[in-house]
């Protein structure tokens, strides 16, 4: 098992979260690809963590505090969608140019 | 290789295979509901593989957090908002297809790059395991006070503020402004449906 | 510290010494403890099926299950004969993957959850450091399944009872996780053998629930709410719901939603006994009984006899939490959801803090007491 399997692992997600992130149309699954984005970069952190600093781990400190950010992210950018689908009755993101102008 | 290290290999390929698949399936699915199911599949391999890297603590927390909390929080909002609408097609989407996978790609085979390239310097001592808890514990209230004090903050603030954006619309009217006494904001009563109403949105 | 009866280490020995070499036969050990527990996990099912009848009855002054073995005993065996020859139906709306994932989503987390669970010293799964806190975990993955058999049985009742299963499960799992993060912080460790060994050594009067009786209530209530018991059995009310996610279920997916949650309150029941009764200590505390009557502790009669008590204890506690559970059903009327959610929020979530914080302050200010 070598670090350079993890961290290829962790660039592929990331990866496949930007994709997502930029070609989905449907709000809700711009949020699960922001998710999956996060996810890439907390595997990074544990990586580093297991395999460059075994004894202090800050990598995992990182990870728990990137894990409650995006509690706190998931939750309110359901609560925006939520809003924005109530007042436009999409969730198409094509749809949301209320802040072009 | 021993025994071990071979269980170990065979469980990251799994892992990492069941990752990327449902992380792929994730984005590409039509069906909005498959890929918050897969997203939680996502996490779940996400935490074996923090068991991989000696880090119980962070998986048993990946679980509760992730594929207790987000993710069901994210099949909430689906449930409320799934309405079967079609998107209205966007002249030259398939460009924008090509390009992002163009641009993911490259950025891909950068990262591989690097990561292959970089001469990293592992460090040999033996991993925390179970004592990684006493040692979070310590991190979190010495040197990494500050962020934890603001995280918890910040969690607050989202509380609060996920509240707010997702109640319904607040009637002003209705707050008596004057007196101050009265801090319930009442929420404007929602349309009664009458019984039997086929409304084709709103049913799925 | 007396460490009783070690299966594991006798059971690797004795198989070393027929000649297998030392990798093997731990292999051949390992899945002996899973195997059993599941078994003794399905036996506790059946009994707590039987028990929840015929208290039922009783309550209802009738007679309950009689003809199936001796007083209905058998009868929770022949429902489940007989779920097994049901015909599987899988409605045609529905989306027929997702039907089939639920039921196993919900059950797997349950059964996994049985790796903490211990009866002794050395009789556990596996004393894993996260001990109880792996538990917590394992029971959020659940909603998951009911939310994903309410949305695929295509079908309103079904949906609305997997939204709530789901809204309630999240609500209370915070007063439970707070209530447990007491208990936690007076023991020093999440480890289930660790939490019990911090209680025992005055018998009935070291255990938690004397230190810890505001979080005992937090915890058994939102228990029962995570088990979907009566009185917060919204997801499946039957006058409102039918019955809930269960509805379109029929066969042995239905007996898998009937058993997860049977096995679920089995195992809430003793994680009550692990946290605040003392687990497998005897109310009268048997190492010093022994110590008095001159008997070693090396014993190997003793080691038998104290291991038996305490798997006698565990579930002598569990079945009087269960029994208690039962009463609780027949005696409470149903919550509204919004009593519910008002209760949880409003009322379990404050009440938790403020007895994690005071439990924090008596364990600064009488660090003998409260596990300084």
């Amino acid at each position: 098992m070598q670090l350079q399997y993890f961290l290829l692992a962790a660039a592929a997600l990331f990866c496949i979260g930007v994709y997502g992130l930029v070609t989905s149309r449907n709000a809700v699954r711009v949020l699960m690809s922001i998710e999956l984005m996060l996810n890439g970069v907390n595997l990074n952190l544990m990586a580093f963590s297991n395999y460059l600093d075994p004894a202090v781990i800050r990598g995992q400190v990182f990870t728990v505090f990137v894990i409650s950010i995006a509690a706190a992210e998931a939750a309110v950018g359901l609560a925006i969608l939520l809003s924005i689908y109530r007042n436009r009755n999409t969730v198409d993101m094509e749809q949301f140019n209320l802040l072009k102008w | 290789m021993n025994l071990a290290e071979g269980v170990q290999l065979v469980s990251f390929i799994i892992l990492t295979v069941m990752m990327l698949g449902a992380a792929l399936a994730v984005v590409l699915t039509p069906n909005i509901v498959y890929s918050a199911f897969l997203l939680g599949a996502v996490f779940s391999a996400m935490a074996g593989l923090y068991l991989l890297l000696n880090a119980s603590f962070v998986a048993a927390a990946q679980i509760l957090v992730y594929v207790g909390a987000i993710n069901v929080l994210i099949l909430f909002a689906i449930m409320l908002v799934n309405k079967r609408e079609d998107f209205a097609p966007v002249k030259y989407a398939w460009t924008r297809k090509i390009v992002t996978a163009g641009v993911c790609g490259g950025l891909f085979l950068l990262l591989g790059t690097t990561i292959i390239t970089t001469p990293w310097g592992i460090n040999n001592t033996a991993a925390a395991g179970d004592e990684a808890i006493y040692i979070l514990g310590e991190h979190f209230f010495t040197d990494f006070l500050l962020p934890f004090e603001l995280v918890s903050v910040l969690l607050l603030m989202a509380l609060i503020g996920a509240i707010v954006l997702a109640r319904r619309d607040i009637i002003p009217d209705l707050i008596d402004v004057a007196t101050g006494e009265d801090l319930k904001l009442p929420e404007r009563p929602r349309e009664l449906i009458p019984a039997g109403s086929v409304d084709a949105d709103e049913v799925t | 510290m007396n460490s009783g009866i070690d299966l594991q280490g006798t059971f690797i020995n004795s198989l070393q010494d027929l000649g297998l070499p030392p990798g093997i036969s731990k292999l051949l050990w390992m899945p002996l403890p899973m195997i059993l527990m599941v078994i003794g996990a399905t036996v506790g099912l059946l009994v707590l099926v039987w028990l929840e009848r015929k208290i039922s009855a009783a309550a209802q002054q009738r007679v309950g299950p009689e003809y199936a073995g001796p007083q209905g005993s058998l009868q929770a065996a022949v429902d489940g004969l007989k779920l097994i020859f049901k015909e599987d139906i899988i409605p045609a709306k529905a989306d027929s993957a997702l039907f089939t994932i639920g039921p196993i989503l919900v059950i797997l987390p349950v059964f996994i959850s049985y790796l903490v669970v211990p009866f002794g010293q050395n009789l556990i799964i596996s004393d894993v450091g996260l001990g109880i806190f792996l538990w917590i975990a394992l029971s959020s993955v659940q909603p998951i399944g009911l939310l994903m058999s309410g949305y695929a049985s295509n079908n309103k009742y079904s949906l609305l009872g997997g939204l709530r299963a789901a809204a309630q499960s999240i609500s209370y799992e915070i007063p439970l996780a707070l209530a447990v993060l007491a208990v936690v912080m007076m023991s020093n460790s999440m480890s289930t053998i660790d939490i019990v060994q911090q209680q025992s050594g005055y018998g009935i009067l070291g255990w938690n629930i004397w230190r810890q009786p505001v979080g005992f209530v937090i915890f058994w209530i939102a228990a029962l709410a995570e088990c979907e018991r009566l009185p917060f059995d919204l997801p499946e009310a039957e006058e409102e719901l039918v019955a809930g996610y269960q509805t379109e279920y029929s066969g042995m997916k239905f007996a898998l939603f009937y058993i997860a949650s049977y096995v679920n309150l089995l195992l809430s029941a003793i994680m009550v006994t692990v946290l605040y009764l003392g687990g497998w200590e005897s109310p009268i505390p048997l190492d010093r009984l022994a110590g008095w009557l001159g008997q070693p502790e090396t014993n190997p009669i003793l080691q038998v006899i104290t291991a038996s008590a305490g798997i006698l204890m565990t579930l002598f506690k569990t079945y009087l939490l269960v029994f208690l559970a039962i009463l609780m059903r027949w005696t409470l009327p149903r919550v509204r959801i919004d009593q519910l959610l008002d209760l949880g929020w409003k009322f379990l979530l404050p009440v938790a803090l403020v007895n994690l914080l005071v439990t924090a302050a008596l364990k600064i200010s009488l660090p003998f007491a409260f596990g300084g």
